[in-house]
């Protein structure tokens, strides 16, 4: 089934030159998909006009069999969340436990069922200890990890991340991209969308999609979308280091056809001579 | 010019109850037109160490010799602080984020001009910064925040290059821009170390050390944790979590493992990797 539907989307910030022209896309709902583009792209435009936070200029947009307009914005709200760039910029209480609880005083929820939830998603996102902590003394990571258990708080059915680990040292980037597997495992119903730069991150999702200035110019498997290492230099990205080291392999006459893993590389290499 | 450091330390708030020691006994040196990396994890000092290297922040204790420039905790005032500013130019993390000028070519010759460059002595050193980076004359009457992401932070960048400093330290230079965008500004970096600056470079991405630094410096609680070239890093660190080994050097090090003669020094790019095969299977013909 699909959970997001966009069909022939259009939008501009100045009328004049559009971020996005004419994106179409459909992400099958429990799955991961990247959407992976080079700076100003328009990947994040993408991911607000999902959420509502701008209006588009023409085009459909259907979350959960729901077109998203006026009227249904905040059911389509309800259904998703959004996990941003900066972990200071969206740290909102003063404590951990505040912050968790942030969402949910916003969706009205009964004081009395809340510190059942906090504690929940706190102990999902591995910071229970840290509930009365404020969030100085919080490591980057630590504070995405607040934003996704204030996020999953909220049950929601997709997760956008907006390049949540691009201001985060390799421990946090560790720590989100580990979190996202076990959401993944816990939430097989959880459709997640991540928006990043992270090739090897994107490597790992279900599907990727490419956009580059404003438009859809790649998608499908990430096998099949990396495969093309010129296309992609064309518009300014890399390929995963597996990938582009297979092919100069090739080159010198040492072909790999299916492992993508280290070891069983390094077997093959050793075999060639 | 070598930068030396000699028994630093560095405490935050000192005689207050929550003074915090950011580098304790760190000694170290740097030398000339040598392109350094300095790693850590968040928290470990790092940027409390770059900032004791221009005399943003005076050593509570130890001293940091730069040329014949001394800076220690002394009561007498640096007199030469500022000439010693003018040497280390520092870039900072997110440096777009400092623009504010109203044009392009007044916000990178404002750093000049603070160092008593007249006005068409700096708009010259600003010219000749942006063109260095690849800004062409068109941008230079452009507001600044109508820049791409990438644009910004070059303006930004040759808005400390225009005080021309010999010692860059750069803070994560290419933190959130996209692969192009981090080539661009990397070749760049390696274009100044060729033209004779002393680079430094703070980075968490380990691609980048590999290429291109021949030491690093780690620093772990305020201490200097590690001191080598960035292959002996990697040898000695295998399950740190706070750095992540690029999958060029895992590769090298599972083939050496199988007893394929691999020479991690000469390891920069997956080029590099791909001759030592071919050489080892040559030999073997």
């Amino acid at each position: 089934m699909d959970e997001i539907v966009v069909r022939d989307l259009c939008f501009s910030y100045d009328n004049e030159h559009e971020t996005l022209s004419h994106v179409s896309f459909s992400i099958r709902k429990g799955n991961y998909v990247s959407i992976v583009g080079h700076n100003g792209s328009g990947k994040s435009t993408l991911a607000k006009l999902l959420i509502g936070l701008i209006e588009r200029n023409s085009g459909d947009i259907f979350v959960a069999g729901i077109p998203l307009s006026n009227e249904t914005i905040k059911d389509v709200r309800s259904k998703m969340c959004l996990v941003f760039q900066n972990p200071d910029n969206q740290f909102i209480g003063s404590t951990v436990e505040d912050d968790i609880a942030f969402g949910l005083e916003n969706k009205c929820v009964p004081h009395e069922e809340m510190q059942s939830i906090i504690e929940t998603f706190a102990q999902e996102v591995g910071m229970s200890k840290f509930l009365h902590k404020e969030p100085t003394m919080l490591s980057g990571g630590q504070k995405q990890r607040v934003a996704i258990a204030g996020a999953l708080a909220l049950s929601p059915e997709i997760i956008i991340f907006d390049e949540s680990t691009s201001m985060l040292d390799p421990k946090g980037k560790k720590e989100i991209g580990d979190l996202i597997l076990k959401m993944r495992q816990n939430k097989p119903d959880l459709t997640v969308i991540s928006i990043t730069h992270d090739i090897e991150e994107a490597f790992l999702s279900d599907e990727v999609i490419v956009l580059s200035e404003g438009k859809i110019v790649l998608s499908g498997k990430p096998e099949m979308v990396f495969a093309n290492k010129d296309v992609l230099q064309e518009y300014c990205l890399d390929i995963p280091f597996i990938l582009s080291f297979k092919k100069q392999l090739a080159d010198i006459g040492i072909t790999i056809s299916t492992s993508d893993n280290l070891d069983e590389i390094t077997e093959l290499i050793c075999q060639s001579k | 010019m070598s930068i030396q450091v000699k028994n630093l330390f560095y405490t935050y708030l000192p005689k207050s109850p929550v003074q915090t020691e950011a580098l304790k006994d760190v000694s170290l040196t740097i030398e000339e037109h040598s392109f350094v990396a300095l790693l850590g994890q968040t928290g470990s000092g790092k940027s409390t160490l770059i900032q004791n290297l221009n005399a943003l922040l005076i050593p509570t204790q130890g001293e940091v010799i730069i040329d014949d420039f001394v800076v220690t905790n002394s009561k007498r005032k640096n007199k030469k602080i500022k000439q010693l500013r003018k040497k280390v130019g520092l870039v900072f993390q997110f440096p777009e984020y400092q623009l504010f000028e109203e044009t392009v070519e007044k916000d990178v010759a404002f750093g000049a001009k603070n160092f008593g460059a007249k006005n068409d002595d700096a708009l010259k050193k600003a010219h000749y910064a942006l063109k260095s980076v690849g800004i062409d004359e068109s941008y230079f009457k452009r507001s600044p925040f109508e820049l791409s992401g990438g644009e910004k932070r070059r303006v930004a960048i040759a808005g400390i290059l225009a005080i021309e400093p010999d010692i860059l330290v750069l803070d994560e230079p290419t933190a959130g821009l996209d692969p192009k965008g981090t080539n661009d500004i990397m070749r760049l970096v390696q274009q100044m170390h060729e033209d004779g600056k002393t680079i430094i470079l703070v980075t968490h991405d380990m691609n980048l050390v590999m290429k291109y630094c021949q030491k690093v410096y780690v620093l772990k609680e305020g201490m200097l944790a590690f001191e080598g070239t960035p292959s002996a890093l990697f040898q000695q660190i295998a399950d740190d979590v706070s750095i992540e080994i690029p999958p060029l050097y895992r590769l090298a090090k599972k083939l050496s493992d199988q007893g394929l003669p691999i020479c991690f020094e000469k390891i920069r790019k997956s080029e590099d990797l791909i001759k030592q095969i071919q050489d080892w299977r040559s030999n073997h013909e």
